[in-house]
């Protein structure tokens, strides 16, 4: 699966980042980079430029840094999360390691109870090897970042499988962080467009754009995913069937952007500047890109970061209708699909637990950078 | 003026129009059509011969053409008949009847709760960026957008149940379902409702949250406010007066697109509340292909999309001068 | 109580159920439903309807009665009036709600789960070689008072099933190989249709499917006045417009119910239930109480049903539903319940006032895995119709692994035969090939000329492509889903590539009737004594429109159409379909059994189905002072819910449930 770079701010950072010391040589700093210094000066922004740098990097190797394959099974089914201990049985201190479990099945529930079996104890190592991967889908290999090699480690539970959850939610950023977020930008690109374009000649066009949007708004979707998963053909793998769908979602997902862009466009076509530009002979898209769109950066930030998480989790709608992802392609949404049980709730909350954080936590990320790019392109910030 | 209200009265009809015709085609295109789908449903191993099915098919009408089938539908319900719902062997108008209010007494008030929440709290965080109350509802705001909000439901009914005797969906709890009204009966439903509330709005507050404070940043950093600052406004005075009414643009935006979305979008409502919105009904009626029911609420739904957005232009015009018609 | 059944290992539980399954069998615990009529008893009735005729808003009960009650036997002890049953349906289910209404068949199961015992009809009868079928119907009253008679069975054979407006066609469980018999009325209580041949599976067919179709009778004298053939025609114009309908069919069809004979919207609608409708459906809330009318007593002649009234609850979500039973907000739920659940239903028990007990079920396996036999890809159907690639796919199945992985320890391997006491139920049948043997697996997939494969070990076909298996299923079933991504793996490991998709439930309806599905899985049930003669879906290609059976949906299309559509199957496929047919035309018991055995031999001779693991339990909730029903009983869809045991002789200990709200 080839490995998209979706987030323009972040690519854009990248090189900067990288062009930064060459260019120092020159006197004359150059408004990116003065850009990246005032990025730069946003910690918070700042750091998570680069875990998100990281999440993308992980992801890419995925294999190596996940201690097992996502559909290796095992006997511990629905195994709680490990704790890795440095301090032995004996009060002694140790290399980190895990204890082992001993399950049981409650005689009356039939649950399976776990505790800790203080004579298995799995020290932790680094450069482990274990299950065959395929790293960066050039070659296979099989050595892994960490893993017991005498036993197991589940630092982030099991599921209904035994599967490692740790495992799968790397495995799951996979497409979490690529294929959803490619939809995203479509949507968002259609929608600026559109939407400029409308507010900015307004008339007819408007007109037809407006209406074109309460249509689109009025007609419901699932019958076209119904449709559309029958017409897919099936012998498609799984995630080729989901870009498809999620190209067509971006395709009727774009209404809402397009409406904010064509409100703020309206107001501000009237503008000085943008009246200047275009005596100044600047084509339509010139005045969209450089002088309408930094003035909603803010907004166009917020809508990606509303995006990606509900990207990821449309998949979770899209899989009810059997239109999604399935196994056994796993992703942060299928992974939530599946702790959608009552029972999940009670017992095994690490399943539902993981995946929510892990959005969480890489939607956050998007969102600082986000706000640090754009008062790095504001020139009003302070 | 006057003409362009005349000009967008005419298109409305025009697009209503319209968004009923391919909307009839819409709901077709899954493979099948109702009788598929009622045969499907069956259970216990009923028989329906073939011929029964074909049958079927021409008691519904669903051996003609869709021309046909669209005018038969279109002309009943310019003399006021939605039609029969083939999986409810009720009228539309009926099934409508009976969930819209509830839609609505549950909608309405999450919506008010959404923007009253949403829109200081937006503003607050823009003013007061990169303060310690910014980063703290961002990262709520996140958690309630990064957890679907069946999932999210489930967990609040199963802490409230577990931990605080609440109710397992319902307005009432059993115990108060036919009692009179009394001050108990009253915080048995507040309390329901305030779950309700928070599992349905949650998502939403954070995303209008996000939006409002992204939206008065970028106007934040307009020249002019620069200028009402150096004249000495004060702070407060000079955001409320100007940019947070431009702010509330993207909100004026797609405020118009709340009321269909009400209508269509209540399933979680539905599920975890165990109410009979019409969400659930739509979503029922457009998976089995129950077409006359699907129609009718999407012509319903076109109606109300029409209506909004004009609405919200006229808004739109109204919070920011410099907008012309 | 709770969880004896599992305070010894899975052994233990499989000789209880094994146990109770031979008492069972072995002799009628209950002298049967309906058996005795009273005679000489003094009636009385729940306090609440004595209130009522005190009020003078009712007659008294002997005026309600019928002449000669039914006086049912309870299971353990009289009851006690009182209470209300809590239960809970998942969208809208009509059949889910019926059970806990107690269904009033024509004819009933008996609590054995095999006996066919009277019902409505207080007996049945052939004559004329068996081509005529008598029923002699109890004169009892509905709800509103009116008496039951043959002029209703009369309007619904004439008036309702005949009419083409009402009914595309005759209910086709009165239709014997394509014929629809003579009916008359013989007198006021009794009525008959004639065959052509002994239509030998009626009275099996009567006692089931209480109600999932059209009802066998009507209530006339409320519903004439909706029906063409009776009302006024401007009075009925006038309840067609006030109704907001277009034609009187829909207006009759929304006041009959008919799909489901249960009164969910019209309250006066008169029913023969224990309960009738008090509030249709509100607020996803429907309550039944008491049918003051309702014509069964115990055998201390006190009116039954011992409870008081039934809320059905609807929730949209199943896992909405499972939160409200760990809860303690429901006392008697047995639809939709899933073992995979157990944990959670156990676990809060006792909070909330309900035990969890664990009924066994029709099916002999939780799952049949069909491959089709007229799949239109060449390759795949010459390999489909070889004994040898099902075997071999059979035995790359570890069902060890599916009982421990997916049913928390619990089933045994099991082929789809029949279940437990079953009187067909083979061992050798149910057990072979299902050993799990992937080397075995794998050289027999050598021979047949699969021996070469890719470089990620996936055996190729003879033209050079990858084998690879796609089964697809309805996105609603969950079990599928975890028993499919097993298959991929055990699939994997002989060389083939199995894909799973889940999709919607209507384009698997699609694929069946357009035979393009490759790969089916569905639950094997309909494998009891009761269920098989007339319904034996899985074991013989016949249910065309409606049916799921996929190994032979093309033969299924075939035997409905009479040939017109489909594919005709030949050798031991057509075998059946005729066996079938003689089936439905034999009267005599050796050589029902005869035929059923032969049925089930070419079944094992053919592995047209892939059987998983079974004896999988159903949980079954219910309120821990609720008293009467058995401790290991029998449930499942194709019975409706459980109505062989009747819900009216149940009671609360102490007049109401322990774990009541407020």
């Amino acid at each position: 699966m080839s490995e998209a770079r979706t987030d323009m701010q972040a690519e854009a950072m990248l090189d900067h980042a990288e062009a930064a010391p060459r260019e120092s040589a020159a006197a004359v700093a150059s408004p990116l980079r003065l850009m990246w210094w005032k990025f730069r000066r946003h910690r918070v922004a700042y750091w998570s430029l680069w875990f998100l740098l990281f999440a993308y990097f992980v992801t890419a190797t995925a294999g190596f840094w996940a201690p097992s394959v996502p559909d290796q099974r095992s006997r511990q089914i629905y195994a709680p999360p490990q704790m890795i201990h440095v301090i032995g049985p004996e009060g002694e201190l140790r290399a980190p390691f895990v204890y082992g479990y001993e399950m049981t099945r409650n005689l009356d529930t039939l649950l399976p109870e776990y505790t800790r079996d203080e004579d298995a104890i799995y020290p932790i190592r680094f450069f482990v090897r274990g299950e065959d991967y395929r790293l960066l889908g050039l070659f296979t290999w099989d050595v892994h970042f960490f893993g017991a090699p005498d036993g197991y480690v589940y630092l982030a539970g099991t599921d209904s499988f035994g599967r490692d959850m740790l495992t799968r939610l790397i495995y799951g950023a996979q497409i979490s962080l690529s294929v959803g977020l490619v939809s995203v930008l479509l949507s968002l690109v259609l929608g600026l467009v559109i939407g400029g374009l409308s507010g900015l000649y307004g008339g007819w066009i408007d007109s037809i754009t407006q209406r074109v949007i309460e249509a689109i708004i009025a007609i419901p979707t699932i019958p076209l995913w119904l449709g559309l998963a029958a017409a897919v053909p099936r012998d498609w793998p799984p995630v080729y069937q989901y870009f498809a769908i999620l190209v067509v979602l971006s395709l009727i997902s774009w209404t809402s952007t397009a409406r904010v862009a064509r409100g703020r466009f309206l107001a501000l076509r009237e503008q000085d500047f943008v009246t200047a530009a275009r005596v100044y002979g600047a084509g339509q898209g010139r005045i969209i890109r450089r002088h309408l769109v930094p003035n909603i950066m803010s907004y166009v930030i917020v809508t990606i970061t509303l995006a990606i998480p509900n990207i990821i989790i449309g998949e979770t709608a899209l899989s009810f209708l059997g239109v999604g992802l399935r196994a056994p392609t796993v992703s942060w949404g299928v992974l939530l699909q599946e702790a959608q049980r009552i029972q999940t709730i009670q017992f095994y909350p690490w399943l539902w637990i993981g995946p929510a954080l892990c959005v969480i936590v890489l939607v956050l990320a998007f969102n600082f950078v986000g706000d640090g790019a754009r008062d790095a392109a504001d020139p009003f910030s302070k | 003026m006057g003409s362009y209200l005349v000009r967008r009265s005419l298109q409305m009809v025009v697009i209503v129009v319209i968004i009923s015709m391919v909307a009839f085609f819409v709901i077709q295109l899954p493979p099948g059509d109702f009788v598929t789908s009622y045969v499907s449903s069956i259970a216990g191993g009923d028989r329906i011969t073939q011929d029964a099915v074909l049958a079927l098919r021409q008691q519904f009408g669903l051996d003609q053409p869709m021309i046909v089938q669209y005018w038969r539908w279109i002309t009943n319900i310019l003399q006021g008949n939605f039609g029969l719902s083939f999986q409810h062997q009720r009228t539309v108008g009926d099934l409508l009847a009976e969930r819209l209010p509830l839609t609505l007494a549950i909608t309405i008030p999450t919506t008010i709760f959404v923007y009253a929440v949403a829109i200081p709290i937006g503003i607050y965080s823009a003013v007061r960026q990169y303060s310690v109350g910014d980063y703290l509802f961002t990262f709520v705001g996140f958690i309630g957008l990064a957890i679907p909000n069946f999932l999210l439901g489930i967990v609040l009914i199963y802490v409230s149940t577990r931990y605080f005797g609440g109710n397992v969906g319902g307005l009432f709890s059993p115990e108060f379902e036919n009692a009179p009204w009394s001050f108990a009966r009253v915080m048995d439903v507040s309390r329901n409702m305030g779950l309700a509330i928070l599992i349905i709005g949650t998502s939403g507050t954070a995303a209008t949250m996000r939006v409002m404070r992204g939206m008065l940043l970028d106007e934040l950093s307009q020249a002019y406010v620069e200028t009402a600052r150096a004249k000495g406004l004060s702070e407060w005075r000079l955001i409320l007066k100007y940019p947070v009414r431009v702010a509330v643009s993207p909100v004026l935006s797609t405020v118009g697109f709340t009321l269909p979305a009400m209508i269509s979008g209540t399933e979680i409502t539905a599920t975890v509340l165990n109410l009979p919105t019409t969400g659930p009904l739509l979503l029922n009626a457009v998976r089995s292909q129950d077409m006359f029911l699907a129609a009718s609420i999407i012509l319903i739904l076109s109606i109300l999309t029409v209506i909004g957005t004009f609405l919200s232009d006229l808004l739109l015009v109204w919070a920011d001068p410099r907008i012309k018609v | 109580m709770t969880g004896s059944i599992f305070n010894g290992s899975r052994r233990r539980f499989l000789q209880v159920s094994a146990a109770a399954a031979a008492s069972a069998a072995g002799g009628a615990r209950w002298p049967v439903v309906g058996g005795a009529a009273a005679q000489g008893l003094t009636y009385s009735e729940a306090p609440e309807l004595a209130e009522l005729v005190a009020a003078g808003q009712l007659p008294p009960v002997e005026q309600r009665l019928p002449a000669t009650p039914v006086v049912v036997e309870p299971l353990e002890s009289m009851g006690e009036y009182g209470g209300t049953i809590r239960t809970g349906i998942i969208q809208n289910r009509g059949f889910q709600a019926r059970s806990a209404w107690g269904p009033e068949p024509i004819l009933r199961i008996a609590p054995d789960n095999n006996t066919i015992v009277p019902n409505i009809a207080e007996a049945w009868e052939y004559s004329d070689d068996g081509r005529t079928f008598i029923l002699h119907i109890r004169p009892i009253r509905f709800s509103d008072g009116e008496p039951l008679n043959a002029a209703c069975f009369e309007f619904w054979w004439n008036n309702v099933n005949l009419n083409t407006s009402l009914n595309p066609a005759p209910l086709s469980q009165f239709v014997l190989n394509g014929e629809v018999p003579e009916f008359e009325v013989i007198d006021e209580q009794t009525v008959a249709w004639t065959f052509s041949q002994p239509h030998a599976n009626l009275p099996g067919l009567l006692a089931h499917w209480a109600g999932s179709q059209i009802p066998r009778w009507l209530p006339r004298h409320y519903l004439e006045q909706y029906h063409e053939d009776f009302a006024d025609p401007a009075e009925l114009q006038t309840r067609i417009s006030e109704g907001g309908f277009s034609t009187w069919d829909e207006l009759f069809n929304n006041h009959s119910a008919a799909q489901y004979q249960m009164p969910f919207q019209h309250v006066d609608q008169p029913v023969l239930l224990p309960f009738k409708l008090r509030d249709p459906m509100n607020l996803n809330t429907l309550v039944a109480d008491r049918n003051p009318y309702y014509w069964k007593v115990d055998p201390e002649g006190r009116q039954l049903p011992y409870i008081n009234e039934v809320v059905v609850t609807n929730f949209e979500s199943g896992d909405v539903r499972d939160a409200a039973i760990a809860a303690g907000q429901m006392n008697w739920v047995n639809t939709d319940t899933t073992f995979t659940n157990l944990p959670l239903y156990r676990e809060n028990a006792e909070r909330g006032n309900y035990e969890a007990r664990l009924w066994q079920t029709s099916r002999v396996a939780e799952h049949t895995i069909m491959l089709n036999h007229e799949v239109k890809d060449e390759f795949l159907r010459g390999l489909f119709n070889d004994i040898g690639f099902k075997r071999a796919f059979s035995r790359a199945i570890d069902r060890q692994l599916i009982a421990d992985v997916v049913y928390l320890g619990f089933g045994v391997p099991a082929q789809v035969q029949m279940i437990p006491g079953s009187q067909w139920r083979n061992e050798d049948w149910v057990t072979q090939d299902t050993e799990y043997d992937p080397d075995g697996a794998n050289a027999m997939l050598d021979e047949l000329g699969l021996a070469d494969r890719n470089g990620s070990g996936i055996r190729l076909r003879p033209d050079g492509q990858p084998l690879t298996l796609n089964m697809d299923f309805p996105v609603d079933d969950p079990g599928s889903t975890a028993v499919g991504e097993l298959l991929i793996e055990f699939m994997r490991e002989v060389g083939i590539t199995f894909n799973i998709r889940p999709i919607a439930r209507e384009q698997v309806r699609t694929l069946i009737d357009n035979n393009d599905m490759e790969v089916g899985i569905w639950i094997a049930d309909k494998c009891s004594d009761t269920m098989f003669p007339h319904s034996p879906e899985w074991h013989v290609p016949y249910l065309g429109s409606t049916g799921w059976n996929v190994w032979g949906a093309a033969y299924a299309q075939h035997y409905e159409s009479n040939g017109e559509r489909g594919i005709a199957p030949t050798g031991d496929a057509a075998r059946v379909q005729d066996l079938f047919r003689e089936m439905q035309v034999t009267v005599d018991e050796d050589r029902r059994f005869e035929i059923g055995q032969e049925i089930l031999e070419l079944n094992a001779a053919n592995l047209w189905n892939i059987g998983d693991v079974g004896e999988v339990p159903i949980p079954v909730i219910l309120g821990a002072n609720f008293r009467n029903y058995p401790e290991v009983g029998f449930t499942s869809y194709d019975w409706l819910g459980n109505h062989q045991y009747p819900i009216e002789q149940t009671y609360f200990e102490g007049g109401r449930w322990s774990g009541e709200p407020g």
